[in-house]
């Protein structure tokens, strides 16, 4: 990847995302980002990382767990309340394996 | 012609017998109502928050240790993206960057031989939702999606590319499934989907040392089945690489019916998983003393029980082999031993009798209520002379459909063998006097005119005779 993100990365980032960017703010869009990035890299370069270690986390929390215990479900009802589409008691959705 | 070989990997996913879900209280339990069993976590609705149940991490670091794994001191929990209807967050959480269990191994036997198959890694993830497809999965129009597997904890373990042929697949996976149900850690059903295999194959010519083109094979739902679906990939590719035709990389369904592997195509082409650690769920960081203490913990694994059938009981390599394939099976065997001291007798009773009836029941032996002392005081019966072997076989067959003691239903069946020499000789005098023919012919020196002899005093008594009786009785009267 070079300094800047190219439309082609963009647009496959989308795709991977699900996302549809109309045609008109591609350009809009890739300047936003790429200013993002061009952010990050500027603190990334001032700042003096080197004691500090990379993490996903913002709280410093490890090895949280619960006991094995039931707890209520949803009724039903309440779960599928969303749901665009159901039946017999399902999510209902198109179809995904195409025929061969 | 090349000789050609194939390299197998295999990918098994097993479900954890934990009460509740991997990140939520939802129940995990088998045969629910669809989406009865789904919260705000387990559908990935806004706002929900994951928390880790400590049973499912135990559970898998049960099985890591019993396939002789390292378990690593410090783990995350990654989301890996995909869109799919089963996958209700948009991905899964699994153990990408640190998977928790490396560098085990599970030795099979083979023709005598021991393999050793590397386990690459064994980690921890969520199940997926089910799709529901009324009618043929290729003409529905549409699928139904049901969380109640959504969030089901599962360990997903990955073998090195060290299996050859599909024998050693099947062989490996029962080996598998016997060890993780020795920790008590799954049911391992493949019918029932708790434990489930694809396999990545591929074929080389085999002085090669460079890895063939594979692809990836799906739904295979039996033991069998993934036999079957290896031998028949193995030998396409084997065809398309000896015609001089590429092996396309790409997913294959075995189709049961058909007896073929096929491509299955779906509308979305996952490449690029995007996986990065779920800032919702803290790292794990794993206590050497409390791995200690699971090791401890951990029964006897069935490698060193057979080797201690083999050597401390006596048994035949092949009787110990079936008797430890199941931790239920063997205990049941050692109990019994320790009631009625006679190992190969015990072992004969539990392949044959005692398999028969689950067989034709359909169940497994810790499904039933069939206990140790049954089975003890009714070869204590047979050894003692009250029944015959043969009698035995029938009471067993009460036994194990009512629940009921041997010694109660030898009574009250009047089953009680017949050692009396004066009723068992004037039975024998009538089958002597009545088959003429076969007493001459024994007399002239044809020894296997007798066996008819005994059947004919057996069937008289109903089974009842002591045989042994029967037949000094039958030799005596013929001598003269």
């Amino acid at each position: 990847m070079g300094d800047r993100i190219s439309s082609a990365e963009m647009a496959r980032a989308a795709e991977a995302a699900r996302l549809e960017i109309a045609a008109a703010e591609k350009e809009d869009f890739l300047e936003a980002i790429n200013g993002l990035f061009a952010f990050v890299r500027r603190q990334w370069e001032t700042l003096n990382t080197e004691a500090v270690t990379p993490t996903a986390y913002v709280r410093n929390l490890k090895s949280v767990c619960r006991p094995d215990v039931p707890r209520a479900s949803l009724p039903r009802e309440t779960a599928l309340a969303n749901a665009p589409d159901a039946a017999d008691g399902c999510f209902r959705v198109p179809k995904i394996i195409e025929n061969q | 012609m090349r000789e050609m070989e194939a390299v197998i990997g295999l990918e098994i996913h097993i479900e954890l017998q934990t009460g509740t879900k991997i990140f939520c209280g939802c129940s995990t339990a088998f045969g629910a109502a669809p989406n009865t069993q789904v919260c705000p976590v387990c559908l990935g609705l806004p706002g929900h928050k994951p928390v880790l149940n400590q049973k499912a991490v135990e559970y898998h670091t049960r099985a890591a240790l019993a396939l002789n794994c390292e378990i690593v001191p410090y783990t995350t929990f990654d989301r890996k993206n995909y869109f799919y209807a089963d996958l209700p967050k948009g991905y899964q959480i699994s153990q990408y960057f640190h998977p928790m269990g490396v560098n085990g191994h599970v030795d099979v036997n083979l023709n005598g031989e021991t393999r050793r198959i590397g386990i690459r890694q064994i980690h921890l993830e969520e199940d997926t939702g089910k799709l529901l497809h009324p009618g043929e999965i290729t003409d529905s129009p549409y699928s139904l999606v049901d969380f109640n597997r959504a969030g089901v904890p599962l360990v997903e373990i990955v073998t090195q590319p060290d299996v050859r042929n599909a024998e050693e697949a099947r062989l490996f996976l029962q080996k598998l499934r016997s060890i993780i149900r020795y920790v008590g850690v799954s049911d391992c059903k493949m019918e029932e989907g708790s434990m489930r295999c694809d396999a990545n194959v591929s074929v080389r010519p085999s002085d090669s040392v460079e890895f063939g083109q594979k692809t990836e094979l799906k739904n295979m739902n039996s033991f069998r089945a993934v036999a079957r679906g290896i031998e028949y990939e193995i030998a396409r590719q084997t065809e398309l690489v000896r015609g001089g035709e590429p092996v396309v990389p790409e997913t294959r369904h075995w189709d049961e019916a058909r007896g073929i592997t096929r491509v299955m195509r779906t509308k979305y082409l996952a490449t690029d998983y995007r996986c990065f650690p779920d800032p919702n769920v803290p790292p794990l960081e794993c206590d050497p003393e409390w791995v200690a203490r699971i090791r401890q913990s951990l029964p006897e694994p069935p490698d060193a029980r057979y080797a201690r059938l083999v050597h401390d009981h006596g048994l035949p390599a092949y009787d110990a082999e079936v008797i430890t394939a199941s931790r239920a099976m063997a205990d049941f065997y050692e109990q019994t031993v320790d009631l009625f001291n006679e190992p190969k007798t015990v072992s004969n009773w539990l392949m044959g009798e005692v398999s028969r009836c689950l067989n034709a029941a359909g169940k497994e032996l810790e499904e039933t209520a069939l206990a140790p002392q049954q089975l003890a005081g009714l070869l204590q019966l047979v050894q003692k002379g009250v029944i015959s072997g043969k009698i035995a076989k029938e009471v067993f067959e009460d036994v194990f459909q009512t629940g009921r003691d041997p010694e109660t239903i030898v009574k009250e069946k009047g089953l009680v063998q017949i050692a009396d020499e004066d009723e068992l000789g004037a039975v024998v005098d009538r089958v002597i006097t009545a088959n003429p023919k076969v007493a001459e012919d024994f007399r002239g020196g044809k020894e296997r005119a007798l066996g008819f002899l005994v059947g004919q005093v057996m069937k008289e008594t109903r089974g009842k005779a002591n045989p042994q009786l029967v037949n000094e009785l039958l030799r005596q009267r013929l001598r003269n």
